[in-house]
């Protein structure tokens, strides 16, 4: 798919200029009359918010250790959010180590020169350093270039060989960093790299390379080492570490029941199981899926960029997330409705709902007894009422969320509808929050100890 | 100063509540946040409410921005989920009154890619969107929609090859090309 064919499109949808200033206006007019209104209210929830969820979870019994663990990490739906640092590029070290390979290969094509300064090749990961010159002066958004590894040879980096490199204006020079992790496919020590660039600076062209990189000394240590967890029938085996200049990564392999979709992250513990790195899913690569009659395995690779991991003792904690698949339900549905996961303990059940012209009312309980406040936060959040099944996140109302029976954890959530409706029971649809709650409350596993030497 | 450095400062001035650079920003970023919301709600009219809605949306919740270089990333997954909410609405309201043709003149152009993304899933269609309207990384996609980088590839591929089959069963490129 030709990006720059993509955005020729995008661009010829003619833009009515006048009328868009002016609702840029209105947005922003409206946007100053709510803040004045709105801005002391929030406040003053997200203080109290705060104070009550930490006498609750100060004084609450946990009767299942792990899942109340758990429950009280539930995230908030913004905490989800996590920009990718640049400090976390394993260039990064790889830079202030001057360990990258020169290579100082110029392409040109329509006006723009492309140099590929230096390569490397650590653990995992293969990156390289780019300037650009002759560029035209061009919007933010077209400050960024579309490249392509291995001619599109799928076997060297999981499903997707293309990505956007990002450049930006260091002491008048443009620069641009690509970095890609490795899938399957084990590389030879001394490789070329066929890279493509084709849209660069909102350019068509091609801006083709073969790069020669020579991976960086690495230290490997195969593990092995397998923690059962039979209470989540799940395994997961710590394989192997690769330990490059720059970075850190682990191969792991995860065996789970097939009938839900499970993946495992880990955190790096030092020995006292003080956290060292928690993992985010964009530094996790799949590397490979596959699945038996019953369990499906995945070998995946948690690479660390920017840190090399010194010789001592540490824990590997795994966390597993369950992502269930489920549908918005019909406010008609027979009740009691019962949500639950064959491998997640958290259980959710929808005990009526009431409906009238301006207001749908639903009551349900959950069986997290250790947490109460957590699981109405978490559903605050994602529980709502749809006009209709989809779009899940169109046209929907946020619940306002009581507690009924904090022991008992019986809760009310009622949603103000926009105007009244005749027909509210066979127009609206209700998303219970629970697959959400559930993704957002991953379940500890057993750590799993290993020595670096 | 570089451009890039500019823009910056018009964010972290933005999240400052500093009004004249957020007003700023917006008017920067406008044809952008106008044209995806065209691509998603195809009519000028909604494509407009959106943008307002969207603008309304970010500058009472700009201080939430954390790291300025993600700012527009942030501003467009405003803009998406407004896009659906207006698409909802127009899902009810074609039930009601027949529909009426859009009397739009300059649509034939781009109106096969318009189309064809129309009718992709949500998720492919979002991220298609972000990667190759926005430029948006496929790692930052995947930190911001909060799923994993692996998944984005995948949606990435699926949506591409969803859109060539709705463009008619032709690699667009050579499509495009023969014109």
């Amino acid at each position: 798919m030709s990006k720059h064919n993509l955005q020729n499109d995008y661009q010829q949808i003619p833009v009515p200029q006048a009328a868009l200033q002016e609702r840029i206006r209105q947005g922003m007019e409206q946007g100053k009359r709510d803040q004045q209104i709105k801005r002391p209210k929030r406040l003053r929830r997200l203080v109290v918010s705060t104070g009550l969820a930490a006498s609750l979870l100060i004084t609450s019994t946990f009767v299942v250790p792990s899942f109340a663990t758990a429950m009280a990490k539930v995230p908030l739906l913004g905490q989800m959010y996590r920009p990718f640092l640049e400090q976390e590029n394993t260039g990064t070290a790889i830079s202030q180590k001057q360990l990258a390979t020169k290579v100082n290969q110029v392409a040109s094509d329509n006006g723009i020169d492309i140099q590929v300064i230096d390569a490397y090749y650590d653990g995992a990961t293969i990156g390289m350093n780019l300037t650009a010159t002759g560029v035209p002066d061009v919007k933010a958004e077209a400050r960024s270039g579309l490249y392509e590894l291995f001619k599109g040879d799928k076997r060297f980096a999981g499903t997707e060989t293309k990505e956007v490199v990002q450049f930006k204006q260091v002491n008048g020079i443009w620069q641009g960093r690509i970095e890609y992790t490795l899938g399957e496919t084990k590389l030879q020590d001394t490789i070329q790299i066929p890279i493509v660039l084709t849209d660069v600076f909102g350019v068509n062209g091609n801006w083709a390379f073969n790069v020669p990189v020579k991976r960086l000394p690495v230290k490997e240590q195969v593990y092995g080492t397998t923690v059962k967890n039979p209470t989540y029938q799940t395994e997961v085996t710590l394989d192997k570490l690769i330990q490059g200049k720059g970075s850190t990564s682990f191969d792991y392999i995860t065996r789970s029941p097939k009938k839900e979709r499970a993946r495992v992250e880990l955190t790096l513990l030092d020995s006292s199981g003080k956290e060292i790195i928690r993992n985010w899913t964009w530094s996790t690569q799949s590397v490979k899926r596959t699945k038996t009659g019953t369990e499906a395995i995945e070998q995946s690779r948690l690479i660390l960029g920017n840190y090399v991991i010194p010789k001592g003792s540490y824990l590997l904690q795994p966390s597993l997330r369950i992502d269930l698949e489920t549908q918005p339900i019909p406010l008609t549905e027979p009740l009691p409705y019962r949500q639950q996961s064959e491998t997640h303990p958290l259980e959710m059940t929808i005990t009526s709902i009431d409906t009238t012209p301006e207001q749908v009312m639903v009551e349900f309980s959950t069986n997290s007894s250790s947490s109460q406040f957590d699981t109405k936060l978490a559903i605050r959040n994602s529980m709502y009422l749809l006009k209709g099944t989809e779009p899940s996140d169109g046209q929907d109302i946020k619940a306002k969320v009581t507690v009924l029976d904090a022991e008992k954890q019986t809760f009310r959530s009622t949603f103000q509808l926009p105007g009244p409706s005749e027909h509210t029971r066979e127009e609206y649809y209700l998303e219970t929050g629970y697959s959400n709650t559930v993704v957002n409350t991953p379940l500890e596993l057993q750590p799993i100890p290993f020595t670096v030497n | 100063m570089d451009l890039r450095t500019e823009h910056t400062e018009l964010v972290q001035r933005a999240i400052k509540q500093d009004e004249a650079a957020f007003e700023q920003l917006i008017l920067l970023h406008s044809e952008q946040l106008y044209r995806t919301a065209y691509v998603y709600v195809k009519n000028e009219q909604d494509a407009l409410d959106v943008v307002q809605e969207t603008v309304y949306k970010a500058f009472i919740s700009i201080g939430q921005v954390k790291e300025p270089k993600y700012f527009v990333t942030w501003l467009t997954k405003i803009l998406i989920r407004n896009c659906y909410r207006v698409l909802n609405q127009q899902t009810a309201a074609t039930d009601l009154i027949e529909q009426i043709p859009l009397k739009e003149s300059s649509r034939e152009e781009h109106l096969d890619l318009i189309e064809a993304l129309s009718h992709l899933r949500k998720e492919y269609r979002d991220v298609l969107v972000l990667f190759y309207f926005h430029d948006v990384p496929m790692k930052e996609i995947a930190s911001f929609i909060g799923i994993t980088l692996n998944t984005v590839k995948t949606y990435l591929k699926r949506g591409r090859e969803e859109l060539k089959k709705q463009l008619g069963g032709l690699d667009y490129v050579e499509a495009q090309s023969s014109k």
